[in-house]
């Protein structure tokens, strides 16, 4: 009998240990931002999905090696915990990458800005051109652009901005491609918390039924469906313990002008080329390889911080900021 | 009888009715007969013996008794997960419609009610299946509902949640017993110990089930201190060495079998050649010592981990070099040299 108070203490003593946790994580300084239903997708098969009604993260994944080397760097990496010692044109290397152990790590995530942009400028291109990959206006805007250990310093990195740190599982990745040969980056998998609760209280205010498609999916397979276009926003918090919870959910308000794909069909290649800086931002001439032209500029110095890259840097943080 | 007074209660109403067989055949071979006197006063004992023993422990006096009895323990296993199913099916359903208290409340007062079925019913029935059903809905509705309130809460599944849930279920599992129950236990806490190893390193503590040393290695510690849960409970120093072999050779035959899951910084093809080496002995000594315990479970555990070690060696050596009629030819003929090697050590320990 002792011993199955023990258990219901041990059970009691948990739960409270869970609520406390979940007060200290929202009763400091906490991270805001908006997101969109791109951001946050409800379940496929709402509002008939069993348990809790949640919403998951969707992001940018930042897949290509040229792409995740601009944001995490090997100094980043290195930060992060991974061994990048070896040259990923050494024998070795795939070996080497393919054994590394995935880390933990605190990522910088901004919404719909200036590295949103540039990817959204060179999928155009790469989608006008080749009508391969999905379209911009479906993709999440949430956007991996910095990495640390540590989670003040990364707050402390972004201070008004629509930027949210979350804890993440970061990978190494090796490639080994015949035509631009072996390439090593780090990419963000997946995120500790995945998913968030919607209260009881909002759920009344989410769509009665899950994203649709508005056109056909393409029968060769290649090109998915274009979705409708996001139907709520959602305001989310993450306390000190950086987990996130839904403080707000509202009708979508969605700028379209920003997103130049949103009733006109995709853009000719040269209307999106006429952004100017973005267009330095975006890099669609540094990303030679997305339009298969032989890349012949990196020497090493791609994997420490371009010349180029740095400038831009500096207009997208200065000028340029705020987009 | 006092370190595991059912099973011992259990054996001497066997070595009764093995008696009575024994007597009757001696009798019907004219070897030696009892009188009426005798016949009547050894079975009048046999009797007084066995009610005390089924009143007190609820032991199965025949055969047909003992396979029911395995029945109602199978019953009580199926039942128990059925229940914990239909709870969390319930829960997930009506979800929708309750509130962040009320959505916590059930999930706490699952296991709390089935901590009070585990009580009521343990002192009203002296062979606990019912009692040993509400112990693994207790389990499992308290490890579905920890989890689920982290969920609620969003707050992450973190390695730190292993540490009560495996606290909850060996208090539980000590309470009346329950071996199955702590060996369910046993296993979270081997999960819990091996991914601190991971978690103070930074990498995300799932990875344990990808590179195995560490849970090897906590396997084979609890295979150590495993003869010191006796004291808690029942057979719980067989049950938690069951649950080391188990999970201690489980790794190390996924060691020695596939590349990239190890944690050794040699080339994955010497790591594993590594593992394969050290197996056999590894498996032999295990057996050894299961042997002299004489845990036939804990052998019977060794034997097909060290045969599926073979089999699969044999596959990756000779299968691609071996015409198929070859290969199963060999396979056939171990079997019989074993057969052979084993009826001659069934002859020596006969002889003894």
């Amino acid at each position: 009998m002792s011993r199955l108070v023990v258990a219901a203490l041990t059970l009691l003593l948990t739960v409270g240990a869970l609520f406390g946790a979940a007060a200290w994580n929202r009763g400091g300084d906490v991270q805001s931002i908006v997101l969109t239903e791109r951001e946050l997708a409800l379940p496929w098969n709402w509002p008939n999905a069993d348990g809790p009604p949640r919403l998951r993260f969707e992001w940018e994944r930042r897949t290509e090696a040229q792409d995740a080397r601009l944001w995490l760097t090997d100094l980043k990496l290195r930060e992060l915990g991974f061994t990048t010692g070896v040259a990923a044109g050494a024998p070795e290397a795939e070996q080497f990458y393919r054994r590394s152990l995935p880390r933990l790590a605190w990522v910088a995530f901004e919404m719909d800005g200036a590295a949103w942009r540039a990817i959204e400028q060179r999928l155009s291109m790469t989608s006008a051109a080749t009508r391969f990959g999905t379209l911009p206006r479906d993709r999440s805007h949430l956007v991996p652009i910095d990495a640390g250990p540590d989670l003040d310093t990364l707050m402390r990195r972004y201070p008004n901005q629509p930027v949210v740190v979350l804890r993440a599982v970061v990978e190494m990745r090796f490639q080994a491609s015949p035509k631009e040969g072996p390439s090593v980056w780090g990419e963000v998998t997946s995120l500790v918390t995945s998913e968030v609760t919607i209260p009881a209280a909002l759920r009344g205010r989410l769509p009665a039924t899950a994203r649709r498609s508005t056109s056909p999916p393409d029968p060769s397979g290649q090109t998915p469906a274009a979705l409708e276009d996001p139907r709520y926003e959602v305001e989310l918090r993450v306390g000190r313990l950086g987990t996130a919870w839904v403080h707000d959910v509202r009708k979508a308000t969605i700028d379209q002008s920003l997103n130049y794909q949103s009733s006109m069909g995709p853009p000719l290649p040269q209307q999106a080329l006429r952004d100017r800086l973005q267009l330095h931002i975006g890099g669609p001439l540094v990303y030679l390889a997305y339009l298969r032209v032989a890349v012949q500029l990196l020497h090493g110095v791609v994997l420490d911080e371009a010349v180029a890259a740095e400038q831009v840097d500096g207009h997208r943080g200065h000028a340029l900021g705020g987009l | 009888m006092a370190a595991e007074p059912r099973r011992e209660a259990q054996a001497r109403a066997d070595q009764i009715r093995a008696f009575r067989r024994e007597l009757r055949a001696l009798g019907d071979a004219d070897v030696v007969r009892l009188s009426e006197a005798q016949e009547a006063e050894v079975g009048a004992y046999h009797e007084r013996l066995l009610a005390t023993l089924a009143r007190d422990f609820d032991v199965d006096r025949s055969e047909h008794q003992g396979q029911l009895s395995r029945g109602l323990r199978l019953a009580s296993l199926f039942g128990a997960a059925a229940l914990v199913a239909a709870i969390t099916a319930l829960v997930q359903r009506v979800w929708g419609g309750l509130a962040l208290p009320a959505q916590v409340t059930l999930l706490t007062a699952f296991p709390l009610a089935a901590l009070a079925g585990v009580h009521v019913a343990a002192e009203r029935e002296q062979t606990r299946y019912v009692a040993g059903l509400f112990a693994l809905v207790a389990c499992g509705t308290a490890w579905f509902g920890i989890g689920m309130i982290a969920r609620l809460l969003d707050l992450p599944l973190s390695e730190l949640l292993l540490w009560p849930a495996a606290a909850f279920g060996i208090a539980v599992a000590s309470s009346y017993g329950f071996r199955i129950v702590f060996i369910l236990s046993l296993a979270v806490l081997v999960v819990a110990f091996a991914s601190v190893f991971f978690a103070a390193g930074g990498v995300p503590w799932p990875t344990l089930f990808e590179r195995l040393e560490p849970l090897a290695g906590t396997s084979f510690v609890l295979l150590a201190l495993s003869s010191h849960l006796r004291a808690m409970g029942e057979g719980f120093d067989r049950a938690a060495r069951h649950t080391a072999l188990g999970l201690g050779l489980g790794a190390l035959l996924v060691l020695a079998s596939l590349t990239g899951v190890s944690l050794l910084a040699f080339a994955p093809r010497t790591s594993l050649a590594l593992y394969q080496v050290a197996f056999v002995p590894v498996a032999l000594i295990l057996l050894w010592r299961a042997l002299r315990a004489d845990d036939g479970a804990g052998s019977g555990l060794v034997a097909l981990a060290l045969a599926l070690f073979l089999l699969i060696r044999y596959v990756d050596w000779f299968w691609d070099w071996l015409p198929a009629w070859a290969f199963f030819l060999i396979l056939a003929g171990v079997a019989f040299a074993s057969i052979a090697a084993l009826r001659r050590a069934r002859g020596r320990v006969g002889a003894r």
